[in-house]
């Protein structure tokens, strides 16, 4: 899928990979690659500045960890995040039914 | 393949936040090439193809600077607010006779016109930077870019307009004691140094667009 049609969303859809578990950006990309049924089969390296943009806005914070024996930075939701994810959730659903209702 | 790729992706990237990306980019890339090599691959197959899946260095630095450059913004407007608020409103909120009264029956007309001037100045500087936090957090960078510089510049002009009438006032009233006006001036001048900052910040955020 084009990069451009889903910049827009990738936000919502890292918060809703990070909401199952908390996750280092490379999990985050085979999640969303997997979950999407290889739809979001996205250039990898976009996850990264929008995880650094979740964060600064303070939807999600990242700690160091150890993970099979590397350094990674995992990231995972915060109350405000998951609040976040939430509202954005429930807009989306609402936008997915209305579009639906217009194309059927 | 990999370092060259990294090496690629480290000359674009802001220096501020190249440490960070450099880092996350070569676990990302050390993991799916290992994936990809446990698939089958050759390792210099599997690291090009890692390489590949990740992206194309211009776009994946380009994308970063944005993301960068938009938390840079945020951060300039929040300074150049907190610098008017915390440390410049002291030197128009200080009485002027905390210190050293001067001893005229009539003050001059030309230190009370400064004096009106770089508060008018100042409050525009504050309401300007205000309209930049507002701006920035509803992600409209370059319309708050804008305010930011219009915040620095009404707030020099505003310094410039005080410092003219701090002049003035030692001129009418020698007597007035030099340490009466560092104080005064003291806040005034850590807000320049503030809002210097923000503007530095600034100029490296409109430099990665």
């Amino acid at each position: 899928m084009r990069f451009e049609a889903w910049k827009g969303h990738v936000d919502l859809l890292v918060l809703a990979v990070l909401e199952r578990e908390p996750a280092h950006g490379y999990r985050v990309v085979d999640a969303l690659r997997e979950r999407s049924d290889g739809v979001f089969d996205l250039a990898e390296g976009t996850v990264y500045p929008a995880l650094y943009r979740l964060e600064r806005s303070g939807l999600i914070r990242n700690r160091w960890q150890e993970v099979d024996g590397r350094r990674r930075r995992i990231y995972r939701l915060t109350r405000r995040g998951a609040t976040a994810l939430r509202q954005r959730r429930t807009g989306w659903y609402a936008f997915a039914d209305a579009v639906g209702s217009v194309l059927s | 393949v990999i370092e060259s790729y990294l090496a690629e992706l480290a000359r674009r990237l802001p220096p501020a936040c190249r440490r960070r990306f450099l880092a996350e980019t070569e676990a990302h890339l050390r993991d799916r090439t290992a994936a990809l090599v446990a698939e089958g691959l050759e390792r210099e197959e599997a690291e090009t193809q890692a390489v590949t899946s990740f992206g194309p260095v211009e776009a994946v630095a380009s994308t970063i600077a944005e993301a960068y450059s938009a938390h840079v913004t945020r951060r300039a407007a929040a300074v150049v607010l907190g610098a008017l608020i915390l440390l410049v409103l002291p030197f128009y909120g200080i009485p002027e006779n905390t210190f050293g009264p001067a001893q005229w029956d009539a003050k001059p007309t030309a230190i009370t016109v400064a004096q009106i001037v770089a508060g008018i100045l100042w409050l525009g500087a504050l309401g300007t930077a205000a309209g930049a936090m507002l701006v920035a957090f509803v992600d409209r960078f370059r319309v708050a870019r804008l305010l930011v510089t219009s915040a620095v510049m009404l707030a020099t002009a505003s310094f410039a307009a005080a410092a003219v009438g701090a002049a003035l006032w030692l001129d009418a009233a020698p007597w007035t004691p030099l340490w009466s006006m560092f104080g005064l001036m003291l806040p005034a001048a850590f807000g320049s140094l503030g809002l210097a900052l923000a503007a530095l910040a600034w100029l490296r955020a409109a430099a990665l667009q």
